[in-house]
Protein backbone atom coordinates (compact mmCIF):
# COMPACT_ATOMS: atom_id res chain seq x y z
CA UNK A 1 0.00 0.00 0.00
CA UNK A 2 3.03 2.60 1.03
CA UNK A 3 4.58 1.45 -2.42
CA UNK A 4 1.46 2.25 -4.16
CA UNK A 5 1.15 5.86 -2.14
CA UNK A 6 4.95 6.62 -3.28
CA UNK A 7 4.54 5.51 -6.77
CA UNK A 8 1.00 7.93 -7.22
CA UNK A 9 3.12 11.02 -5.20
CA UNK A 10 6.09 10.34 -7.83
CA UNK A 11 3.12 10.48 -10.50
CA UNK A 12 1.76 13.64 -8.97
CA UNK A 13 5.63 15.16 -9.09
CA UNK A 14 5.82 14.04 -12.58
CA UNK A 15 2.61 15.78 -13.61
CA UNK A 16 4.59 19.41 -11.81
CA UNK A 17 7.12 19.37 -13.81
CA UNK A 18 6.99 22.01 -16.37
CA UNK A 19 9.16 22.33 -19.56
CA UNK A 20 12.08 24.06 -20.12
CA UNK A 21 10.63 26.71 -21.95
CA UNK A 22 8.42 27.45 -18.55
CA UNK A 23 8.34 31.17 -17.75
CA UNK A 24 9.99 32.46 -14.18
CA UNK A 25 6.24 33.36 -12.82
CA UNK A 26 5.16 29.80 -13.48
CA UNK A 27 7.67 27.93 -11.97
CA UNK A 28 7.32 30.05 -9.25
CA UNK A 29 3.73 29.92 -9.48
CA UNK A 30 4.25 26.18 -9.58
CA UNK A 31 6.36 25.55 -6.50
CA UNK A 32 4.00 27.88 -4.10
CA UNK A 33 1.33 25.30 -5.00
CA UNK A 34 3.72 22.37 -4.39
CA UNK A 35 4.48 24.33 -1.04
CA UNK A 36 0.67 24.37 0.17
CA UNK A 37 0.46 20.51 -0.63
CA UNK A 38 3.49 19.91 1.28
CA UNK A 39 2.43 21.99 4.30
CA UNK A 40 -1.49 20.07 3.71
CA UNK A 41 0.43 16.98 3.80
CA UNK A 42 2.57 17.78 7.01
CA UNK A 43 -0.46 18.96 8.57
CA UNK A 44 -2.32 15.36 7.72
CA UNK A 45 0.79 13.87 8.71
CA UNK A 46 1.17 15.48 12.27
CA UNK A 47 -2.66 14.57 13.03
CA UNK A 48 -2.07 11.07 12.28
CA UNK A 49 1.55 10.73 13.95
CA UNK A 50 0.32 12.71 17.06
CA UNK A 51 -3.09 10.09 16.75
CA UNK A 52 -1.07 6.81 16.42
CA UNK A 53 1.74 8.01 18.66
CA UNK A 54 -0.79 8.98 21.48
CA UNK A 55 -0.12 5.92 23.63
CA UNK A 56 3.85 6.55 22.99
CA UNK A 57 3.72 9.92 24.31
CA UNK A 58 1.56 8.63 27.82
CA UNK A 59 4.17 6.44 28.19
CA UNK A 60 7.15 9.01 27.34
CA UNK A 61 4.88 11.82 30.28
CA UNK A 62 5.12 8.89 32.57
CA UNK A 63 8.79 8.26 32.06
CA UNK A 64 9.56 11.81 32.34
CA UNK A 65 8.52 14.03 34.95
CA UNK A 66 6.09 15.54 33.01
CA UNK A 67 2.82 15.75 33.00
CA UNK A 68 0.85 14.67 30.07
CA UNK A 69 -0.45 17.69 28.18
CA UNK A 70 3.26 18.91 28.07
CA UNK A 71 4.35 15.78 27.07
CA UNK A 72 1.74 15.87 24.52
CA UNK A 73 3.11 19.65 23.33
CA UNK A 74 6.21 18.94 23.30
CA UNK A 75 5.76 16.09 20.99
CA UNK A 76 3.75 17.98 18.53
CA UNK A 77 6.38 20.62 18.67
CA UNK A 78 9.08 18.32 18.01
CA UNK A 79 7.09 16.80 15.10
CA UNK A 80 5.94 20.26 13.58
CA UNK A 81 9.69 21.18 13.52
CA UNK A 82 10.59 18.23 11.77
CA UNK A 83 7.60 18.48 9.77
CA UNK A 84 8.92 22.54 9.05
CA UNK A 85 12.22 21.65 8.45
CA UNK A 86 11.76 19.09 6.08
CA UNK A 87 9.41 21.19 3.96
CA UNK A 88 12.17 24.03 4.57
CA UNK A 89 15.04 21.83 2.89
CA UNK A 90 12.58 20.73 0.52
CA UNK A 91 11.67 24.05 -0.51
CA UNK A 92 15.40 25.25 -0.62
CA UNK A 93 16.70 22.72 -2.75
CA UNK A 94 13.64 23.02 -5.58
CA UNK A 95 13.93 26.93 -5.60
CA UNK A 96 17.89 26.24 -6.01
CA UNK A 97 17.17 24.07 -8.72
CA UNK A 98 14.63 26.58 -9.95
CA UNK A 99 17.25 29.51 -9.79
CA UNK A 100 20.08 27.54 -11.16
CA UNK A 101 18.18 26.53 -14.42
CA UNK A 102 16.75 30.33 -15.05
CA UNK A 103 20.62 31.14 -14.36
CA UNK A 104 21.83 29.17 -16.80
CA UNK A 105 18.93 30.14 -19.17
CA UNK A 106 20.31 33.75 -18.21
CA UNK A 107 23.45 33.14 -19.41
CA UNK A 108 22.80 31.43 -22.49
CA UNK A 109 20.43 34.19 -23.57
CA UNK A 110 23.18 36.57 -22.62
CA UNK A 111 25.28 34.78 -24.67
CA UNK A 112 23.13 34.76 -27.51
CA UNK A 113 22.70 37.99 -27.30
CA UNK A 114 26.28 38.88 -27.08
CA UNK A 115 26.59 36.97 -30.48
CA UNK A 116 23.63 38.44 -32.62
CA UNK A 117 24.80 41.71 -31.15
CA UNK A 118 28.40 41.19 -32.62
CA UNK A 119 27.12 39.39 -35.60
CA UNK A 120 24.71 42.63 -36.30
CA UNK A 121 27.75 44.44 -36.14
CA UNK A 122 29.74 42.54 -38.45
CA UNK A 123 26.67 43.27 -40.60
CA UNK A 124 26.79 46.74 -40.22
CA UNK A 125 30.64 46.93 -40.83
CA UNK A 126 30.11 44.64 -44.20
CA UNK A 127 27.28 47.03 -45.37
CA UNK A 128 29.43 50.29 -44.79
CA UNK A 129 32.31 48.99 -46.40
CA UNK A 130 30.15 48.32 -49.54
CA UNK A 131 28.23 51.18 -49.34
CA UNK A 132 32.02 52.71 -49.62
CA UNK A 133 32.81 50.43 -52.43
CA UNK A 134 29.50 51.76 -54.16
CA UNK A 135 30.00 54.97 -53.84
CA UNK A 136 33.67 54.84 -54.73
CA UNK A 137 32.58 52.79 -58.27
CA UNK A 138 29.61 55.20 -58.78
CA UNK A 139 31.66 58.22 -58.61
CA UNK A 140 34.30 56.28 -60.91
CA UNK A 141 32.16 55.68 -63.27
CA UNK A 142 30.36 58.88 -63.24
CA UNK A 143 33.73 60.34 -64.20
CA UNK A 144 33.93 58.17 -67.16
CA UNK A 145 30.76 59.55 -68.52
CA UNK A 146 31.47 62.76 -68.19
CA UNK A 147 34.50 62.73 -69.81
CA UNK A 148 32.59 60.30 -72.70
CA UNK A 149 29.87 63.04 -72.66
CA UNK A 150 32.51 65.94 -73.22
CA UNK A 151 34.68 63.79 -75.69
CA UNK A 152 31.23 63.50 -77.96
CA UNK A 153 30.30 66.99 -77.56
CA UNK A 154 33.94 68.08 -78.49
CA UNK A 155 33.31 65.47 -81.39
CA UNK A 156 30.10 66.77 -82.50
CA UNK A 157 31.97 70.46 -82.43
CA UNK A 158 34.30 68.79 -84.54
CA UNK A 159 31.93 67.86 -86.97
CA UNK A 160 30.50 71.21 -87.27
CA UNK A 161 34.09 72.99 -87.93
CA UNK A 162 34.88 70.56 -90.60
CA UNK A 163 31.17 71.25 -92.14
CA UNK A 164 31.78 74.84 -91.95
CA UNK A 165 35.31 74.27 -93.35
CA UNK A 166 33.93 72.07 -96.00
CA UNK A 167 31.70 75.12 -97.09
CA UNK A 168 34.26 77.19 -97.24
CA UNK A 169 36.05 75.20 -99.92
CA UNK A 170 32.75 74.70 -101.38
CA UNK A 171 32.58 78.76 -102.12
CA UNK A 172 35.77 78.71 -103.47
CA UNK A 173 35.13 76.01 -105.59
CA UNK A 174 31.85 77.91 -106.78
CA UNK A 175 33.97 80.68 -107.83
CA UNK A 176 36.63 78.80 -110.10
CA UNK A 177 33.85 76.80 -111.32
CA UNK A 178 31.98 79.63 -112.78
CA UNK A 179 35.04 81.17 -113.65
CA UNK A 180 35.64 78.09 -116.33
CA UNK A 181 32.21 78.29 -117.06
CA UNK A 182 32.71 81.48 -118.41
CA UNK A 183 35.74 80.91 -119.97
CA UNK A 184 34.09 77.61 -121.77
CA UNK A 185 31.33 79.45 -122.69
CA UNK A 186 33.74 82.27 -124.19
CA UNK A 187 35.60 79.45 -126.05
CA UNK A 188 32.48 77.68 -127.29
CA UNK A 189 31.26 81.34 -128.61
CA UNK A 190 34.29 81.61 -130.64
CA UNK A 191 34.22 78.00 -131.85
CA UNK A 192 31.26 78.46 -133.12
CA UNK A 193 31.68 81.39 -134.79
CA UNK A 194 34.57 79.52 -136.62
CA UNK A 195 33.25 78.10 -139.61
CA UNK A 196 31.71 81.44 -140.61
CA UNK A 197 35.20 83.11 -140.24
CA UNK A 198 36.23 80.20 -142.00
CA UNK A 199 33.97 80.60 -145.10
CA UNK A 200 35.02 84.54 -145.09
CA UNK A 201 38.65 83.58 -145.30
CA UNK A 202 37.76 81.40 -148.30
CA UNK A 203 35.75 83.44 -149.69
CA UNK A 204 38.50 86.07 -149.72
CA UNK A 205 41.18 83.63 -151.16
CA UNK A 206 38.89 82.39 -154.04
CA UNK A 207 38.33 86.33 -154.70
CA UNK A 208 42.19 86.44 -154.33
CA UNK A 209 42.28 83.55 -156.74
CA UNK A 210 40.13 85.60 -159.38
CA UNK A 211 41.77 88.53 -159.18
CA UNK A 212 45.24 86.26 -159.93
CA UNK A 213 43.82 84.53 -162.66
CA UNK A 214 43.08 88.19 -163.73
CA UNK A 215 46.45 89.61 -163.32
CA UNK A 216 47.52 86.34 -165.75
CA UNK A 217 45.68 87.43 -168.11
CA UNK A 218 46.79 90.82 -167.92
CA UNK A 219 51.11 88.84 -168.27
CA UNK A 220 49.59 87.14 -171.56
CA UNK A 221 48.47 90.89 -172.87
CA UNK A 222 51.82 92.49 -171.48
CA UNK A 223 53.75 89.36 -173.33
CA UNK A 224 51.22 89.87 -176.48
CA UNK A 225 52.37 93.94 -176.42
CA UNK A 226 55.98 93.09 -176.19
CA UNK A 227 55.87 90.55 -178.91
CA UNK A 228 54.25 93.36 -181.26
CA UNK A 229 56.67 95.96 -179.89
CA UNK A 230 59.86 93.84 -180.93
CA UNK A 231 57.85 93.21 -184.61
CA UNK A 232 57.42 97.02 -184.64
CA UNK A 233 61.05 97.44 -183.66
CA UNK A 234 62.33 95.16 -186.34
CA UNK A 235 60.14 96.90 -188.82
CA UNK A 236 61.38 100.45 -187.52
CA UNK A 237 65.06 98.80 -188.06
CA UNK A 238 64.33 97.96 -191.34
CA UNK A 239 62.64 101.06 -192.56
CA UNK A 240 66.14 103.11 -190.58
CA UNK A 241 68.09 101.20 -192.64
CA UNK A 242 66.40 101.76 -195.69
CA UNK A 243 66.42 105.69 -195.11
CA UNK A 244 70.33 105.78 -194.71
CA UNK A 245 72.14 108.06 -192.81
CA UNK A 246 68.41 110.02 -191.98
CA UNK A 247 67.44 107.04 -190.48
CA UNK A 248 70.49 106.01 -188.46
CA UNK A 249 69.27 108.01 -185.31
CA UNK A 250 65.76 106.54 -185.78
CA UNK A 251 67.76 103.04 -186.20
CA UNK A 252 68.63 103.34 -182.52
CA UNK A 253 65.58 104.27 -181.41
CA UNK A 254 64.08 100.74 -183.12
CA UNK A 255 66.77 98.72 -181.30
CA UNK A 256 66.47 100.54 -177.84
CA UNK A 257 62.09 99.72 -178.11
CA UNK A 258 63.61 96.12 -179.51
CA UNK A 259 65.17 95.74 -175.85
CA UNK A 260 62.44 97.01 -174.01
CA UNK A 261 59.85 94.76 -175.50
CA UNK A 262 62.60 91.67 -174.98
CA UNK A 263 62.46 92.83 -171.18
CA UNK A 264 59.04 93.34 -171.20
CA UNK A 265 58.65 89.50 -172.41
CA UNK A 266 61.16 88.55 -169.52
CA UNK A 267 59.06 90.72 -167.31
CA UNK A 268 56.07 88.82 -168.52
CA UNK A 269 56.98 85.67 -167.98
CA UNK A 270 58.78 86.75 -164.05
CA UNK A 271 54.98 87.28 -163.57
CA UNK A 272 53.08 84.79 -165.18
CA UNK A 273 55.68 82.85 -162.96
CA UNK A 274 55.02 84.13 -159.92
CA UNK A 275 51.01 84.22 -159.96
CA UNK A 276 51.49 80.73 -161.10
CA UNK A 277 52.95 79.47 -157.66
CA UNK A 278 50.57 82.01 -156.12
CA UNK A 279 47.65 80.25 -157.31
CA UNK A 280 49.09 76.86 -156.49
CA UNK A 281 49.78 78.02 -152.71
CA UNK A 282 45.49 79.50 -152.64
CA UNK A 283 44.85 76.21 -153.97
CA UNK A 284 46.54 74.47 -151.48
CA UNK A 285 44.95 76.39 -148.65
CA UNK A 286 42.08 76.11 -150.05
CA UNK A 287 42.24 72.38 -150.22
CA UNK A 288 43.58 72.80 -146.45
CA UNK A 289 40.34 74.80 -145.23
CA UNK A 290 38.70 71.79 -143.90
CA UNK A 291 34.99 72.63 -142.86
CA UNK A 292 34.34 69.17 -141.87
CA UNK A 293 37.39 69.26 -139.43
CA UNK A 294 36.14 72.79 -137.89
CA UNK A 295 32.00 71.29 -137.76
CA UNK A 296 34.08 68.10 -135.49
CA UNK A 297 35.82 70.54 -133.40
CA UNK A 298 32.94 73.02 -133.15
CA UNK A 299 30.74 69.85 -131.97
CA UNK A 300 33.44 68.73 -129.33
CA UNK A 301 33.94 72.50 -128.06
CA UNK A 302 29.79 72.66 -127.93
CA UNK A 303 30.18 68.94 -126.01
CA UNK A 304 32.64 71.03 -123.34
CA UNK A 305 30.38 73.83 -122.82
CA UNK A 306 27.55 71.92 -122.06
CA UNK A 307 29.54 69.37 -119.69
CA UNK A 308 30.59 72.45 -118.10
CA UNK A 309 27.29 73.50 -117.82
CA UNK A 310 26.29 70.03 -116.20
CA UNK A 311 28.88 70.83 -113.75
CA UNK A 312 27.85 73.78 -112.82
CA UNK A 313 24.56 72.40 -112.16
CA UNK A 314 25.74 69.64 -110.34
CA UNK A 315 27.35 71.99 -108.30
CA UNK A 316 24.36 74.26 -107.95
CA UNK A 317 22.98 70.78 -106.27
CA UNK A 318 25.69 69.82 -104.21
CA UNK A 319 25.71 73.33 -102.61
CA UNK A 320 22.69 73.39 -101.97
CA UNK A 321 22.41 69.49 -100.47
CA UNK A 322 25.73 71.03 -98.36
CA UNK A 323 23.56 74.36 -97.17
CA UNK A 324 20.74 71.95 -96.08
CA UNK A 325 23.45 69.38 -94.58
CA UNK A 326 25.34 72.21 -92.43
CA UNK A 327 21.88 73.63 -91.59
CA UNK A 328 20.69 70.04 -89.84
CA UNK A 329 23.65 69.01 -88.81
CA UNK A 330 23.21 72.64 -86.96
CA UNK A 331 20.59 72.10 -85.26
CA UNK A 332 21.16 68.53 -84.27
CA UNK A 333 24.48 69.52 -82.98
CA UNK A 334 22.29 72.38 -80.82
CA UNK A 335 20.32 69.72 -79.66
CA UNK A 336 22.54 67.64 -79.05
CA UNK A 337 24.67 69.71 -77.06
CA UNK A 338 21.39 70.85 -74.80
CA UNK A 339 21.08 66.94 -74.49
CA UNK A 340 24.85 67.05 -73.59
CA UNK A 341 24.30 69.79 -70.95
CA UNK A 342 21.24 68.54 -69.39
CA UNK A 343 22.97 64.72 -68.98
CA UNK A 344 25.79 67.06 -67.15
CA UNK A 345 22.57 68.14 -64.74
CA UNK A 346 21.21 64.75 -64.40
CA UNK A 347 25.14 63.69 -63.00
CA UNK A 348 24.46 66.00 -60.54
CA UNK A 349 22.30 63.08 -59.23
CA UNK A 350 25.30 60.89 -58.22
CA UNK A 351 26.65 63.46 -55.71
CA UNK A 352 23.61 63.67 -54.26
CA UNK A 353 22.91 59.92 -54.11
CA UNK A 354 26.54 59.75 -52.77
CA UNK A 355 25.81 62.34 -50.24
CA UNK A 356 22.79 60.32 -48.76
CA UNK A 357 24.46 56.91 -49.12
CA UNK A 358 27.63 58.28 -46.78
CA UNK A 359 24.46 59.55 -44.41
CA UNK A 360 23.40 56.05 -44.16
CA UNK A 361 27.06 54.91 -44.06
CA UNK A 362 27.15 57.41 -40.93
CA UNK A 363 24.36 56.09 -38.76
CA UNK A 364 25.06 52.09 -39.80
CA UNK A 365 28.50 53.39 -37.81
CA UNK A 366 26.88 54.54 -35.23
CA UNK A 367 24.31 51.72 -35.29
CA UNK A 368 27.69 49.25 -35.17
CA UNK A 369 28.93 50.85 -31.99
CA UNK A 370 25.85 50.96 -30.35
CA UNK A 371 25.62 47.06 -30.92
CA UNK A 372 29.06 46.37 -29.64
CA UNK A 373 28.61 48.59 -26.54
CA UNK A 374 25.14 46.73 -25.90
CA UNK A 375 27.47 43.30 -26.63
CA UNK A 376 30.16 44.36 -24.46
CA UNK A 377 27.67 44.98 -21.87
CA UNK A 378 26.01 41.55 -22.03
CA UNK A 379 29.53 40.22 -21.94
CA UNK A 380 30.28 41.95 -18.83
CA UNK A 381 26.59 42.07 -17.11
CA UNK A 382 28.06 45.30 -15.80
CA UNK A 383 27.41 48.85 -15.55
CA UNK A 384 27.11 50.66 -19.59
CA UNK A 385 30.72 51.55 -20.02
CA UNK A 386 31.74 55.58 -20.50
CA UNK A 387 31.37 55.23 -24.15
CA UNK A 388 28.26 54.20 -24.28
CA UNK A 389 27.16 56.98 -22.06
CA UNK A 390 28.74 59.53 -23.87
CA UNK A 391 27.29 57.68 -27.21
CA UNK A 392 23.90 58.49 -25.26
CA UNK A 393 24.00 61.85 -23.45
CA UNK A 394 21.76 63.35 -26.63
CA UNK A 395 19.07 60.94 -25.48
CA UNK A 396 15.76 62.68 -24.76
CA UNK A 397 15.70 62.71 -20.68
CA UNK A 398 13.51 60.65 -19.84
CA UNK A 399 15.72 57.96 -21.75
CA UNK A 400 19.14 59.24 -20.52
CA UNK A 401 17.49 58.81 -16.89
CA UNK A 402 17.83 55.76 -16.85
CA UNK A 403 20.84 53.77 -15.74
CA UNK A 404 20.26 50.95 -18.25
CA UNK A 405 19.00 52.07 -21.49
CA UNK A 406 17.57 49.33 -23.76
CA UNK A 407 18.71 49.08 -27.10
CA UNK A 408 15.25 49.16 -28.35
CA UNK A 409 15.59 53.00 -26.99
CA UNK A 410 18.83 53.75 -28.52
CA UNK A 411 18.23 52.62 -32.18
CA UNK A 412 14.89 54.36 -31.85
CA UNK A 413 17.19 57.63 -31.11
CA UNK A 414 19.37 56.65 -33.61
CA UNK A 415 16.51 56.34 -36.06
CA UNK A 416 15.51 59.69 -35.57
CA UNK A 417 18.70 61.41 -35.63
CA UNK A 418 19.20 59.86 -38.89
CA UNK A 419 15.73 60.67 -40.23
CA UNK A 420 16.15 64.86 -39.05
CA UNK A 421 19.67 64.75 -40.85
CA UNK A 422 17.46 63.25 -43.74
CA UNK A 423 14.73 65.58 -43.84
CA UNK A 424 17.46 68.82 -44.11
CA UNK A 425 18.80 67.51 -47.94
CA UNK A 426 17.02 67.54 -51.18
CA UNK A 427 16.04 64.25 -52.69
CA UNK A 428 16.10 63.81 -56.35
CA UNK A 429 12.34 62.63 -56.50
CA UNK A 430 11.39 66.47 -56.42
CA UNK A 431 14.16 67.38 -58.93
CA UNK A 432 11.57 69.73 -60.86
CA UNK A 433 12.76 74.27 -61.14
CA UNK A 434 9.37 75.08 -59.65
CA UNK A 435 9.06 72.78 -56.82
CA UNK A 436 9.55 73.64 -53.17
CA UNK A 437 11.35 71.08 -50.18
CA UNK A 438 9.60 71.83 -46.82
CA UNK A 439 11.90 73.93 -45.62
CA UNK A 440 11.84 76.58 -49.25
CA UNK A 441 12.03 76.32 -52.95
CA UNK A 442 14.53 74.68 -55.15
CA UNK A 443 15.99 77.60 -56.81
CA UNK A 444 15.94 80.76 -54.57
CA UNK A 445 17.41 84.27 -55.80
CA UNK A 446 18.02 86.56 -52.75
CA UNK B 1 35.25 87.84 -74.56
CA UNK B 2 33.72 84.78 -72.46
CA UNK B 3 32.32 85.48 -68.79
CA UNK B 4 34.67 83.28 -65.78
CA UNK B 5 32.80 81.21 -63.54
CA UNK B 6 34.17 79.57 -60.35
CA UNK B 7 33.12 76.20 -59.42
CA UNK B 8 34.19 75.13 -55.85
CA UNK B 9 32.60 71.83 -55.05
CA UNK B 10 34.27 68.76 -53.17
CA UNK B 11 32.81 66.27 -55.07
CA UNK B 12 34.93 65.71 -58.52
CA UNK B 13 31.88 64.18 -60.88
CA UNK B 14 29.93 68.00 -59.88
CA UNK B 15 33.08 69.63 -60.87
CA UNK B 16 33.80 67.88 -63.70
CA UNK B 17 29.86 67.55 -64.66
CA UNK B 18 29.65 71.71 -64.35
CA UNK B 19 32.55 72.80 -65.90
CA UNK B 20 31.91 70.44 -69.05
CA UNK B 21 28.01 71.91 -68.90
CA UNK B 22 29.54 75.56 -68.34
CA UNK B 23 31.72 75.43 -71.33
CA UNK B 24 29.25 74.13 -73.89
CA UNK B 25 27.26 77.21 -72.63
CA UNK B 26 29.97 79.35 -73.79
CA UNK B 27 31.51 80.82 -70.10
CA UNK B 28 34.71 80.09 -68.82
CA UNK B 29 35.50 77.85 -65.81
CA UNK B 30 37.36 77.88 -63.04
CA UNK B 31 37.65 75.06 -60.29
CA UNK B 32 38.19 74.64 -56.59
CA UNK B 33 38.04 71.52 -53.92
CA UNK B 34 37.15 73.02 -51.13
CA UNK B 35 36.77 77.50 -49.82
CA UNK B 36 40.62 77.15 -48.50
CA UNK B 37 41.27 76.31 -52.78
CA UNK B 38 38.77 78.70 -53.86
CA UNK B 39 40.25 81.60 -51.91
CA UNK B 40 43.41 80.79 -52.79
CA UNK B 41 42.66 81.01 -56.28
CA UNK B 42 40.70 84.62 -55.85
CA UNK B 43 43.93 85.79 -54.05
CA UNK B 44 46.07 84.74 -56.27
CA UNK B 45 44.27 87.01 -59.04
CA UNK B 46 41.56 84.80 -60.64
CA UNK B 47 38.66 87.60 -61.40
CA UNK B 48 35.28 85.36 -61.89
CA UNK B 49 32.53 87.04 -63.11
CA UNK B 50 30.61 84.77 -60.96
CA UNK B 51 30.99 82.16 -58.42
CA UNK B 52 29.09 78.67 -57.98
CA UNK B 53 29.69 77.10 -54.48
CA UNK B 54 28.94 73.82 -52.84
CA UNK B 55 27.78 74.45 -48.98
CA UNK B 56 29.04 71.06 -47.29
CA UNK B 57 32.87 70.77 -47.92
CA UNK B 58 35.98 69.72 -45.93
CA UNK B 59 38.56 72.68 -44.85
CA UNK B 60 36.10 75.65 -45.51
CA UNK B 61 32.59 75.36 -45.71
CA UNK B 62 30.60 77.29 -48.64
CA UNK B 63 29.13 79.60 -45.75
CA UNK B 64 32.92 80.61 -44.23
CA UNK B 65 33.76 80.69 -47.93
CA UNK B 66 30.88 83.05 -49.22
CA UNK B 67 31.63 85.39 -45.80
CA UNK B 68 35.56 85.44 -46.60
CA UNK B 69 34.89 86.10 -50.61
CA UNK B 70 32.73 88.76 -50.01
CA UNK B 71 35.79 90.66 -48.00
CA UNK B 72 37.79 90.50 -50.62
CA UNK B 73 38.57 93.63 -52.75
CA UNK B 74 36.67 93.57 -56.09
CA UNK B 75 34.43 90.72 -54.86
CA UNK B 76 31.46 92.92 -53.56
CA UNK B 77 29.15 92.93 -55.81
CA UNK B 78 30.36 89.57 -57.79
CA UNK B 79 27.35 86.86 -57.77
CA UNK B 80 27.67 84.13 -55.48
CA UNK B 81 25.10 80.85 -55.96
CA UNK B 82 25.29 78.23 -53.51
CA UNK B 83 24.07 74.67 -55.29
CA UNK B 84 23.72 72.09 -52.86
CA UNK B 85 21.72 68.95 -50.99
CA UNK B 86 21.26 71.39 -47.81
CA UNK B 87 17.79 72.39 -47.64
CA UNK B 88 17.68 74.01 -44.29
CA UNK B 89 15.90 77.71 -43.86
CA UNK B 90 18.23 78.63 -41.18
CA UNK B 91 21.67 77.65 -43.78
CA UNK B 92 20.04 79.94 -46.51
CA UNK B 93 19.62 82.88 -44.44
CA UNK B 94 23.16 82.25 -43.20
CA UNK B 95 24.21 82.80 -46.49
CA UNK B 96 21.96 85.31 -47.44
CA UNK B 97 22.80 87.06 -44.03
CA UNK B 98 27.01 86.77 -45.94
CA UNK B 99 26.22 88.02 -49.44
CA UNK B 100 24.91 84.62 -51.26
CA UNK B 101 23.03 86.02 -54.41
CA UNK B 102 20.76 82.67 -54.59
CA UNK B 103 20.66 78.79 -53.56
CA UNK B 104 20.14 76.31 -55.77
CA UNK B 105 19.26 72.73 -54.38
CA UNK B 106 21.15 69.67 -56.32
CA UNK B 107 20.33 68.46 -58.58
CA UNK B 108 19.77 71.21 -61.04
CA UNK B 109 19.64 70.84 -64.73
CA UNK B 110 21.98 72.42 -66.94
CA UNK B 111 19.29 74.42 -68.67
CA UNK B 112 17.98 75.84 -65.41
CA UNK B 113 21.33 76.98 -64.14
CA UNK B 114 22.16 78.44 -67.36
CA UNK B 115 18.74 80.06 -67.00
CA UNK B 116 19.79 81.44 -63.52
CA UNK B 117 23.28 82.72 -64.61
CA UNK B 118 21.74 85.28 -67.17
CA UNK B 119 19.58 86.20 -64.43
CA UNK B 120 22.34 87.42 -62.30
CA UNK B 121 24.93 87.96 -64.29
CA UNK B 122 23.86 90.67 -67.19
CA UNK B 123 25.59 89.69 -70.84
CA UNK B 124 26.09 86.33 -69.98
Amino acid sequence: MLERLLRRLRDAAASLQLPEEATRAERLRRLQLITAAAIGLGTLLLALLVSIGHGWLQHLARMLPLSEPAALALGIAGLLLATHALAALLLFRANAAILNREHGMLDHQLESTQQALSASAGIDQALQDHLALSVRDSESSTLTLITRVDQLNTSAHKLLDYLQHSDSNASDMATDISEGVDEMNKIASFVEELPDKIRQNNQAVENIFSEIQHLEGLAGSIKAISRQTNMLSINAAIEAARAGEAGRGFAVVAAEVRSLANRSAEAADTIQSGLDHALSSVKKSLNESDLANASHELEQANQVAVAFERLQHSYEDMRQFYKTLFTVVTRHNTELAEQIADILGLLQYQDVESQRLNRIKDALMERQALYLAFAQLAASDGEIDDRLDDRLDDRPDDVAEEKRPQLSQALQTLLEQYLTKESMHSHPDHATEDSETDTGPRIELF
Amino acid sequence: MPKTILVVDDAATMVMSLKASLEIAGFKVETANDGVQAVDKLKSGVKPDLIITDINMPNMGGIEFIGKARALPGMRFVPILALTTESQQAKRDEAKKLGATGWLLKPTSGADLVKVIKQVLPGA
